[in-house]
C-alpha cells in the first residue's frame, strides 16, 4: 500500500502545476484558440509543394504561438489533403468549415482546386490565403481569397518583357501544363507577345508528369521561334522539358517561369548539371542575390530558422515554396492584429486591400485593391539565372551589374 | 514533317513496348482468371523505384542485369502472393467480382506505400547505357531494351504456353475455366502462377524502364489506362494484340500531339478506344467466343 507521505511531494507538485495553470494571464486563457485550415495536396502530382508548405505553416504558426498566439490567441492547425484532386478539395474544405469550424484557410496549391472551393469559403465568410497563379480566382469569384503566389498573367508580363528586351525575341513559341494556371498562362502570353510584336509560332500542352514531350517539343521547333516560353507547374515537368530540347538538339533559348528557378532541384535531377544552358527563370526579388551584396535578407534568416526546424525534410524541398507558405501565415497574422481581432473574410479582406503596401516582412511591394487579390504583383519578380543559386535556394539576378 | 513523325515513330515505338507488355501482363491473368489486375500501374511503378534504389549512382552493366533478375524475382513473389489473397475469397473469378476492389486497394497500397518511403517527389534511376541516336536524335536506351524486352516476352510466353504442360493447361483455363476444372487441373495454382508470371514481365519492365518512365506515387494510373486501352484494342486476353495494341497506342498517343496538341492526346486515344469497341468489340485480334449454358 502507498503511504501518504510517499504521496505528498507528487500532491504538492500537482497543486504547484495547478496554481500556475491558475495564474495564466486572462487574456490567453479566456480567448478561444484560433482553427486554421491548411489545405493541401499531399497526395497526387501537386505533393511536393506540399511537403514545402506544410513545413512553412508548422514554422509560423510554431513561432507565433512562442510569441503568444494571434490577438492573445493561440492556433490549432487542422490538415487537410485535397489529393490533388477539385471534387476531393471541395470535400475537404466542408469538413473543415462544418466540422472542425475553422476561421482562416491557408491553401491550396492548386488553381482549379481553389477555383471550386471558392463557394464554399464564400457562404461561410471565411478568409483565405492560397498559393494560385490563375487569373479566373478573382475578387468577385472570391472576395474574401488572396494569394502570395505571382499569378500566371503577372507571371506572363515579366516573361514577355524579358524576351522582348534583353533577347529581342521577334517570335516565341509557348509550352504549358493542362492545369488551370498553365491554361491561363498560355492566353496570357499569347496576348502579351501580340502586344510587344512579338510573333506566335504555336502553343503547346501537357498532362502532368508526361513521360515523353518530344511531340510537343518538334511541333513547335517546327515554327523556328527564336524563344520558347515554358511554363510548367512542377519540376519534373520542367525537368523532362529541358531534357527532351536537349535530346532533340534544339538549342533554343528559354524563358521560364517562376518554377524554373523556384523548383531547380529536381529539373537538374532530372536533366542534369547543363540543363539551364540557355535558360533563365523568374522569382521573387526577396529571394535573389548580386555577387556583390553581403547584408542578410530576412529570407536567409527563415531558411536557417527552417532548417533548424525541419531538418532533412526542409532541404528535399523548395525553400522558396515553403517561405511564401510561411509569408501566408504572418500576412494572416498582420491582418488580424490590424483588425483588433475581427477574424471574419469582409473585415480580414477590408484590411489587407488597405494595408498590405505597408506590411513589412519577407517580401516588399505587395500590393492588393478591390479589384486584385493577388498579393504579389509584376514588381516582386525578377528574372534570375536559375543555375546560379546560393544555399537555401537564392538565385542570381541577371540585372546584376 | 515527315522527318519529325518518322522521330515520333521510333519513340512512339518505344513507349508502345511498355503498355504491350502491360497489355500482356494483364492478359496472362485474364487468360487464367478473368481477372484484371488494376494494380498492375503502380506495380511497373514500384519495380521503376526499386531500381533506382538499389541501382548505384555509375551501375555496371554486369550488376544492373543482376539487379534486374532481383527486381524481376521479387516482383514475381509479390505479385503471386496478391494474385492468392485476391483469389483466396473468391468461389469463381469469373462470376464474383470482389477482386474488382481487391486489386485496386492493393494500388492504393503501393501508392501510399511509395509516398511514405520515398516521399512525394519523382525519381530517376541510373542507367548504364548511354542514349543512342537516331534520325540524328538522342533517344533514350531504355526504349530501345523495352522493345527488346518485349519481343522476348512475347516469344517466351508462346513457348510457355504452346510447349510447356503448365502453359497448356493455362490455356485451357483460358478456354473453359469449368471443364479445366473438371478435368482435374488445380486451377487456383495455375492462376496464381499466372499472377507469378504477370508480375515478372511487370517487375523487369519496370526496372528496364525506370529511365523513361515518371517513378512517382500517382503515376501508376496513366500506365494501367494506356496498357488497358492497349489490351482491349489488341484484344483482351489476345498475346498478337497486346503485342500490336501497344504501339499502336503510343505512336497514335505522340502523333496525335504533334499533330492536333498535347490537349488532343487522351481524347484522341478513347476516341481510337470507342471506335474499336464498336466496330470490333472483341478487339483487333480477338475472337467471338459462344458459351452453352
Amino acid at each position: 500500500m502507498i503511504s501518504m507521505s510517499r504521496l505528498c511531494p507528487y500532491a504538492f507538485a500537482l497543486s504547484q502545476i495547478l496554481v500556475v495553470a491558475g495564474a495564466a494571464p486572462a487574456s490567453a486563457q479566456d480567448k478561444e484558440p484560433i482553427t486554421m485550415g491548411v489545405l493541401l495536396p499531399l497526395t497526387g502530382f501537386g505533393a511536393p509543394v506540399a511537403e514545402a508548405g506544410r513545413i512553412g505553416i508548422e514554422l509560423a504558426v510554431k513561432e507565433l504561438n512562442e510569441a503568444g498566439g494571434i490577438d492573445g490567441r493561440q492556433i490549432n492547425i487542422v490538415i487537410a489533403d485535397d489529393q490533388s484532386d477539385a471534387s476531393i478539395a471541395v470535400n475537404e474544405v466542408k469538413r473543415l468549415v462544418h466540422q472542425a469550424g475553422i476561421d482562416v484557410l491557408i491553401g491550396s496549391a492548386v488553381s482549379q482546386n481553389n477555383l471550386a472551393i471558392l463557394p464554399v469559403l464564400n457562404e461561410a465568410k471565411i478568409p483565405s490565403i492560397s498559393l494560385s497563379g490563375a487569373q479566373t480566382l478573382t475578387t468577385e469569384a472570391g472576395p474574401y481569397h488572396f494569394s502570395l503566389f505571382v499569378n500566371a498573367e503577372f507571371q506572363s508580363i515579366a516573361m514577355v518583357d524579358y524576351a522582348k528586351n534583353v533577347l529581342n525575341a521577334q517570335s516565341a513559341a509557348v509550352i504549358a501544363d493542362a492545369g488551370a494556371q498553365g491554361k491561363f498562362a498560355a492566353e496570357a502570353l499569347k496576348r502579351d507577345m501580340e502586344a510587344a510584336g512579338i510573333r506566335h509560332t504555336g502553343t503547346q500542352e501537357y498532362a502532368y508528369r508526361a513521360t515523353d514531350l518530344t511531340p510537343q517539343l518538334l511541333s513547335l521547333k517546327r515554327g523556328d521561334p527564336e524563344t520558347l516560353f515554358v511554363f510548367p507547374s512542377t519540376g519534373e515537368d520542367a525537368g523532362t522539358i529541358l531534357k527532351t530540347l536537349e535530346d532533340i538538339g534544339w538549342e533554343v533559348n528559354v524563358t521560364g517561369n517562376w518554377s524554373m528557378s523556384g523548383l531547380a532541384g529536381p529539373i537538374l535531377q532530372i536533366a542534369g548539371p547543363d540543363a539551364f544552358r540557355n535558360t533563365i527563370g523568374l522569382n521573387y526579388t526577396a529571394f535573389t542575390y548580386c555577387p556583390d551584396d553581403t547584408a542578410a535578407t530576412p529570407y536567409e534568416g527563415f531558411v536557417k530558422r527552417a532548417q533548424d526546424f525541419a531538418g532533412d525534410r526542409f532541404s528535399r524541398v523548395s525553400q522558396n515554396l515553403s517561405a511564401i507558405f510561411y509569408e501566408s501565415v504572418m500576412v494572416y497574422n498582420a491582418a488580424v492584429q490590424g483588425t483588433g481581432g475581427d477574424m471574419s473574410g469582409p473585415a480580414i479582406a477590408q484590411w489587407i486591400e488597405a494595408n498590405i503596401s505597408s506590411y513589412s516582412g519577407m517580401f516588399d511591394d505587395l500590393v492588393a485593391s478591390p479589384t486584385n487579390h493577388f498579393l504579389a504583383g509584376p514588381r516582386t519578380l525578377t528574372a534570375v539565372h536559375p543555375d546560379r543559386q546560393r544555399p537555401g535556394g537564392m538565385f542570381e539576378r541577371i540585372d546584376c551589374q | 514533317m515527315a522527318y519529325e513523325l518518322a522521330i515520333i515513330f521510333v519513340r512512339g515505338l518505344g513507349l508502345g513496348a511498355i503498355y504491350s507488355l502491360i497489355a500482356l501482363s494483364f492478359n496472362v491473368v485474364y487468360m487464367s482468371s478473368g481477372i484484371l489486375n488494376f494494380a498492375q500501374g503502380n506495380i511497373l511503378v514500384l519495380a521503376g523505384l526499386l531500381a533506382a534504389l538499389l541501382s548505384p549512382p555509375e551501375v555496371s552493366v554486369s550488376l544492373w542485369l543482376v539487379l534486374m533478375l532481383v527486381v524481376g524475382c521479387m516482383l514475381t513473389l509479390a505479385v503471386a502472393a496478391q494474385g492468392a489473397m485476391t483469389l483466396a475469397p473468391l468461389r469463381s473469378s469469373t462470376e464474383q467480382h470482389s477482386w474488382l476492389v481487391s486489386t485496386m486497394a492493393v494500388s492504393v497500397i503501393i501508392g501510399a506505400s511509395i509516398l511514405i518511403v520515398q516521399g512525394p517527389f519523382a525519381v530517376t534511376a541510373p542507367y548504364p547505357f548511354p542514349g543512342v541516336r537516331i534520325l540524328g536524335v538522342r533517344t533514350p536506351f531504355a526504349y530501345l531494351a523495352v522493345t527488346a524486352l518485349l519481343v522476348l516476352c512475347f516469344v517466351a510466353l508462346q513457348l510457355f504456353l504452346r510447349r510447356t504442360r503448365t502453359g497448356v493447361a493455362i490455356s485451357a483455363l483460358a478456354q473453359d475455366l469449368e471443364l479445366a476444372r473438371a478435368t482435374g487441373l488445380r486451377v487456383r495454382l495455375l492462376q496464381v502462377v499466372s499472377f507469378g508470371i504477370s508480375g515478372a514481365i511487370l517487375g523487369v519492365t519496370g526496372f528496364v524502364a525506370a529511365p523513361v518512365i515518371s517513378i512517382a506515387p500517382d503515376s501508376g494510373i496513366s500506365y494501367i489506362l494506356s496498357g488497358f486501352i492497349a489490351a482491349v484494342i489488341g484484344g483482351m486476353g489476345n498475346l498478337y494484340g497486346a503485342l500490336v495494341g501497344g504501339p499502336i497506342v503510343g505512336v497514335m498517343a505522340m502523333s496525335s500531339a504533334y499533330l492536333f496538341g498535347g490537349e488532343f492526346q487522351n481524347l484522341v486515344l478513347l476516341t481510337l478506344l470507342v471506335a474499336v469497341l464498336m466496330v470490333r468489340p472483341q478487339g483487333l485480334f480477338g475472337r467471338m467466343s459462344t458459351r452453352h449454358v
